[in-house]
């Protein structure tokens, strides 16, 4: 994995990140899973079109103040491919799903790859899917099977770098051109995209945005806005995408009127955070608007009394960042006379559902020091 | 020499602080890396260590032997961290790799010394026994502070989750930890909380300056006072260069 497959963090501080041990799921199981990713994946991206044509909700999800002008005047970039990954718990009730990563999703290595190398040592299994693969073809489709795809990142961050490192190589491997670059390196000309860098220049087919849209939004807008709206460069994911990453979502499904039946059947209670006694109650968490790995997810019970105190101060000064969500019990497996909690974070790749990135949490919250899994299915009951 | 055996040969899975070994770099060496030379020593270097070590405080004419309580933290300008902890490998002592940059043809940090390093490095690590004592290898030019413009950002820092934790350290008997550095009395301003957690968990701070003909010297480290240490933040904001969380990037040229 480290040497071949981009896998640069396998060992955080103590733990490593790898769980040395597969999940089995049942192949029955899987496709409930399935079958609910992509009935949610249709609704996200109802909710996405809705959303983009109400400007007036834009605050209300906490979207980036650069991009409400953007959005409110043009239309919105073509996707070279569309990747979601949800985020799947197993509770006493039934699944539930804490968010999607609507946005930027990762993990495709270990999705792919990890879960790839530990089925050949669990014979009558094998992964539930690839999501590099189902991602490199609707690349291919897009960009031509000898086109130019750039990847984007922030290269200061190795978890992100080894994202698009792994995806790049896939990409060369199909027959494509795949270049690593920062927004910096972008040229824009009537919406198209061209990359200008020491050792590659010349147009590109597609982008694959690796770079949080609430980061880009903090940039010199010249490099990025073609990357949301107005460009001819089809781009994945297109940064409409940041509409349905806000965690502030489900406050504004009524005013949409779109209809998200299944949201409203997995999602926990989502409220303002003034609206709940969230400091009270340890029935409530709280994390921001827009986060990554779980880092601002905060659960009082989980937190040192400093940490706690911080981001109660945080989120009373901007509370129109935050939102409340209601805390489900997720089912535990036994582990060394500890427990984990699994998180199985389910891809769709233009709809399609491609597979999943299993996580083990060693506390209540999904976060940087969960370990991955290889998430295997069981093709006999 | 194939790049997974000389992985192996600075990773091996028998030894338990092979797990913090960084394999970013080891992932940008050719898949069949032939040494070059052989690795060279800085003798005067190991020797001052050791003998400052193995001298008990406050009796000049007695030595203790044993090491089995140190770590080392070699913070060296490129390959020269490579080849000191290269130098205590016969000592007991085995280099574990902590470089956590991309390597880059066109990177303001050139790689390419330390690569070869671990390339000519590794036949002799590849002999070591399992329980050797941990000399983490950083590369003190990680952070350089004057960057070409057009080239690519992969500075970086180390942070304590690079390491392992004090309260592992501590259970593996390591009770004393020497940085081995150059340029300046403190440590770097990224190193400088993580050994500040190890000395607050009872780990004592030996300091050697590689650049210096001087023993090493335990001494009590202190935190740096709360505006410095905030100026040090402000300085890792300004290696973004932008408002973002991120840093790395093409360094712009002045007229871009």
């Amino acid at each position: 994995m480290q040497l071949s497959h981009h896998k640069w963090d396998v060992q955080v501080g103590d733990l490593s990140s790898l769980a040395p041990f597969p999940l089995l799921m049942s192949r029955p199981s899987w496709q409930v899973l399935a079958r609910l990713a992509e009935r949610l994946t249709v609704e996200t991206l109802a909710v996405e079109r809705a959303l983009f044509a109400r400007p007036d909700l834009y605050s209300q999800i906490a979207l980036p103040r650069p991009l409400h002008r953007l959005f409110a005047q043009h239309a919105a970039t073509a996707a070279a491919a569309r990747v979601m990954r949800f985020d799947f718990h197993y509770t006493p009730d039934g699944w539930r799903i804490s968010e999607v990563n609507s946005d930027v999703p990762g993990g495709f290595t270990e999705a792919t790859n990890f879960a790839r190398l530990v089925a050949t040592l669990v014979p009558g299994t094998s992964p539930p899917g690839d999501p590099t693969h189902a991602l490199v073809e609707s690349l291919a489709n897009i960009a031509g099977d000898r086109g130019v795809v750039a990847l984007m990142n922030a290269p200061g961050h190795m978890e992100d770098h080894q994202v698009v490192a792994h995806l790049a190589a896939a990409l060369r491997r199909r027959g494509l051109q795949a270049h690593l670059i920062s927004p910096h390196h972008l040229r824009w000309k009537d919406g198209h995209a061209q990359v200008e860098t020491a050792w590659c220049a010349g147009q590109v087919d597609a982008i694959v945005r690796f770079y949080q849209a609430e980061w880009l939004a903090r940039l010199p807008r010249r490099h990025w806005s073609p990357l949301f709206v107005g460009g001819q460069t089809p781009v994945a994911n297109p940064g409409i995408a940041a509409l349905t990453e806000s965690k502030r979502l489900p406050l504004v499904w009524d005013a949409l009127g779109t209809a998200v039946p299944t949201w409203r059947q997995l999602l926990p209670e989502t409220r303002p955070i003034e609206a709940v006694p969230w400091r009270s109650d340890g029935g409530w968490l709280i994390k921001s608007a827009y986060s990554n790995t779980g880092d601002t997810v905060s659960i009082r019970e989980a937190m040192s009394k400093t940490a706690w105190a911080r981001r109660v101060w945080s989120a009373r000064l901007r509370p129109s960042q935050w939102v409340a969500q209601r805390r489900f019990t997720i089912s535990p497996i036994a582990h060394l006379g500890g427990v984990l909690r699994p998180c199985i974070g389910v891809y769709t790749v233009d709809g399609k559902c491609a597979g999943a990135y299993a996580r083990l949490a060693r506390g209540p919250v999904v976060d940087f020091s969960a370990c991955d899994a290889a998430l295997l299915i069981c093709d006999e009951a | 020499m194939k790049r997974e055996d000389i992985h192996r040969a600075w990773a091996p899975e028998t030894e338990p602080w092979a797990r913090w070994v960084k394999p970013v770099v080891f992932a940008a060496i050719d898949e069949d890396a032939q040494p070059t030379v052989s690795p060279e020593t800085a003798k005067g270097l190991r020797q001052s260590v050791l003998e400052s070590l193995a001298a008990v405080p406050g009796q000049p004419y007695r030595q203790d032997r044993s090491l089995r309580d140190v770590a080392l933290v070699i913070d060296l300008p490129g390959a020269a961290g490579v080849l000191a902890g290269l130098d205590f490998v016969s000592d007991g002592f085995r280099p574990i790799p902590l470089y956590n940059a991309v390597p880059d043809a066109f990177a303001v940090v050139d790689l390419t010394p330390i690569m070869a390093a671990l390339v000519n490095g590794a036949a002799r690590v590849a002999d070591m026994s399992v329980g050797a004592l941990p000399a983490f290898l950083l590369d003190a030019n990680r952070m350089v502070e004057s960057a070409t413009p057009g080239n690519f950002d992969n500075r970086s820092i180390c942070r304590a989750t690079d390491f392992p934790s004090a309260e592992t350290l501590w259970q593996a008997g390591i009770r004393r930890a020497v940085l081995i550095h150059t340029g300046a009395t403190r440590p770097a301003a990224d190193l400088e909380p993580v050994l500040c957690d190890w000395q607050a968990k009872g780990i004592t701070l030996w300091f050697k300056r590689a650049d210096l003909d001087e023993a090493a010297v335990p001494r009590t480290l202190r935190r740096r006072f709360w505006l410095v240490r905030a100026a040090h933040a402000f300085q890792h904001a300004l290696l973004n260069r932008r408002a973002d969380d991120t840093y790395g990037m093409v360094v712009p040229s002045s007229s871009s």
